[in-house]
């Protein structure tokens, strides 16, 4: 794994106009950065990165089945009580899932470490999936990169064989909170890989969402939703007005309720807890003394966290790194400090998804900090050899 | 050389490359109801017109059926006579008046898709240059006695000043209002996502705002979203990336 410095295609931004990327910049600063990418050797991807994935998302499954039967371990999940059962019920039934990214720290020598799993609104999908694939093979035409350079990046096509393979023919809305650029960016993308499924789909604002008199979530003309992807928190709509009438209502919620278990840091303590010294995993505990410094080594998150919010490090030599958020009334965690590789000036961080249950591809964050947030840049890579 | 391990195909990412499994019927087309109205005075001109004999014989009846129950009536002849022409008024069972049913309306109509209505206008020379009923009727008429073509019917009055009166003119095409073309009611957000919106096609019409006011006063909004929104703002954007 070594990084590589490129020229920028010089039409990209032409490229990505086309294709209907509208945030490859953001606030003026440059999101998508093709002025280098990473590359891989195929037995750094398959044997560093997918197997460990695969792995991963085995044990998570195992958690929330192990989760979904304990009332003291939903409590300590912080899952409000009057959730528990829609959570184990969606869980038993074997409600549908579709996607979620575990993030690495991997410098391409030792066992890549999970930092978390981001298991029910994943988003930086469509630069992964889409247009780093396209900047490879525009590359490739281009003569820039050799033909036999490749990705690890079969996410389109897992998405869509994933929407193939969800229960039910109804229409299926996409909803997102709206005016998010990035959001509509998501769930358009996945719409499209639903409707190469051939499903039918709708897009509606999750502030649009209706309720009726017979407790049935509908669109704006009234018609009921029966299958709903929602790029909205499981740990929001636990708190929000319509909450409580998710249990009694007929919609199938992807991602189902069950993968609020797993998007929650709480879970990883828990893995920790049922695999210790597992070679991917880091050290992890539930913090019972949030309010006393961090030690030495470890890092400070809460349960629920977004962008690297309220997330306090304080590295083996003491220094702290500290990014400051809303996410400040849950739980925290104490998870063993493991330095992000570090590339030139950047730290790079590996997200790499899961499809269907398939590990399905990566997509690399850059950030000038430890701590990688929503200002990070995204970098295509390749696989050679 | 070792091949490369595989990738997703390009195609199924560029905004470009419809859905694949849709290609060739197109289901995503946008759908248009194309109509045409024709005034006949009896069913063997209704024949005489090409149009088969049970949809004819059905809209004589329809329309008789219409006039049986909704024509207007009136307490003396001359009041129905300062409407309809003269000599046009019966008198009824119940001793009042009103007008004879001097013939039939026969609306037909079928829907068409955007690229068959394309095919229309451009055999008429293109958009703007030949008028929506020719190609309402050019439509229609190629479909021929096929299943898609609906009928219905209403029934005729002969009226005394017949100019610009919508049922004034027997046996006669409507000319330029005489067919419509008008766009399949759809929500705008439905399908296609790579297309942005796309907008409303310029003729016909959506009605996608009366799509609002339909929903029954039961129903709740709002109750999604207010957490996320709570939250928002931190940091100077809403993104989600590497989010959660």
């Amino acid at each position: 794994m070594h990084k590589v410095e490129l020229a920028e295609r010089p039409d990209w931004r032409t490229t990505a106009l086309r294709e209907g990327f509208a945030f490859h910049t953001i606030d003026g600063e440059r999101y998508w950065d093709e002025r280098g990418y990473y590359q891989f050797s195929e037995a750094q991807v398959m044997h560093g990165l997918h197997a460990p994935t695969a792995e991963l998302h085995a044990m998570c499954l195992d958690a929330v089945g192990r989760i979904v039967e304990s009332e003291a371990l939903m409590t300590r999940l912080a899952i409000p009580p009057a959730f528990f059962d829609l959570v184990r019920r969606s869980w038993l039934e074997g409600q549908a899932h579709l996607y979620g990214r575990f993030d690495f720290s991997y410098d391409g020598k030792g066992p890549a470490k999970l930092i978390e799993a981001n298991y029910d609104t994943p988003t930086s999908l469509y630069e992964a999936a889409a247009f780093q694939l396209i900047w490879l093979e525009e590359q490739i035409q281009r003569g820039v990169l050799p033909a036999e350079a490749s990705q690890f990046n079969t996410l389109a096509e897992d998405l869509v064989q994933a929407f193939a393979a969800m229960p039910g023919h109804a229409d299926f809305y996409f909803s997102t909170i709206s005016g998010s650029l990035e959001d509509r960016g998501t769930t358009d993308f996945l719409r499209k890989m639903a409707e190469h499924a051939g499903i039918r789909t709708r897009h509606i604002d999750l502030e649009d969402i209706g309720l009726d008199g017979e407790g049935r979530f509908v669109d704006l003309q009234g018609r009921a939703i029966a299958r709903l992807f929602k790029l909205h928190a499981w740990e929001h709509m636990f708190h929000e007005d319509f909450g409580q009438a998710i249990a009694g209502c007929d919609t199938q919620f992807v991602e189902p309720p069950w993968k609020a278990l797993i998007s929650n840091k709480g879970i990883l303590p828990l893995l920790w807890q049922w695999h210790e010294g597992h070679p991917n995993l880091l050290p992890a505990f539930v913090d019972h003394s949030p309010h006393l410094p961090v030690p030495k080594g470890w890092v400070r998150k809460p349960y629920f966290s977004r962008e690297g919010a309220n997330v306090d490090i304080r590295t083996g030599e003491g220094e702290r790194v500290f990014e400051d958020g809303p996410y400040d009334d849950a739980p925290y965690i104490l998870q063993g400090f493991a330095p992000l590789p570090k590339f030139g000036d950047s730290y790079t961080l590996i997200g790499s998804w899961v499809v269907g249950g398939r590990a399905s591809g990566i997509g690399i964050r850059e950030d000038d900090s430890l701590i990688t947030k929503d200002s990070s840049r995204f970098l295509p890579h390749v696989v050679i050899g | 050389m070792k091949p490369p391990i595989r990738r997703s195909s390009v195609k199924l990412v560029l905004a470009g490359s419809l859905p694949l499994a849709l290609t060739a019927c197109g289901p995503q087309e946008e759908l248009y109801t194309v109509t045409q109205q024709s005034n006949y005075d009896s069913v063997a001109a209704c024949v005489a017109d090409n149009v088969p004999e049970p949809a004819c014989n059905d809209a004589f009846k329809r329309a008789l059926a219409d006039y049986q129950r909704n024509a207007p009536t009136f307490f003396t002849p001359a009041e129905c006579e300062a409407q309809f022409a003269p000599g046009g008024c019966q008198i009824t069972a119940g001793g009042r008046y009103m007008p004879r049913m001097s013939g039939f309306e026969l609306q037909t109509s079928a829907e068409v898709t955007q690229s068959q209505l394309d095919a229309g206008y451009a055999q008429g020379g293109g958009y703007g240059h030949v008028a929506t009923a020719a190609v309402a009727g050019m439509l229609l008429g190629q479909m021929g006695n096929s299943a898609g073509r609906h009928y219905n019917a209403q029934p005729l009055y002969a009226y005394r000043d017949g100019a610009g009166q919508r049922h004034g003119l027997l046996g006669q095409r409507y000319g330029a209002t005489g067919g419509g073309i008008q766009r399949v009611k759809q929500d705008e957000e439905s399908s296609s996502s790579s297309s942005g919106g796309g907008g409303g096609g310029g003729y016909g019409g959506s009605s996608r705002n009366e799509s609002r006011s339909a929903t029954s006063a039961s129903v709740t909004r709002g109750g999604f979203g207010g957490q996320a929104t709570a939250r928002s703002g931190w940091g100077g954007r809403s993104g989600s990336f590497f989010g959660g």
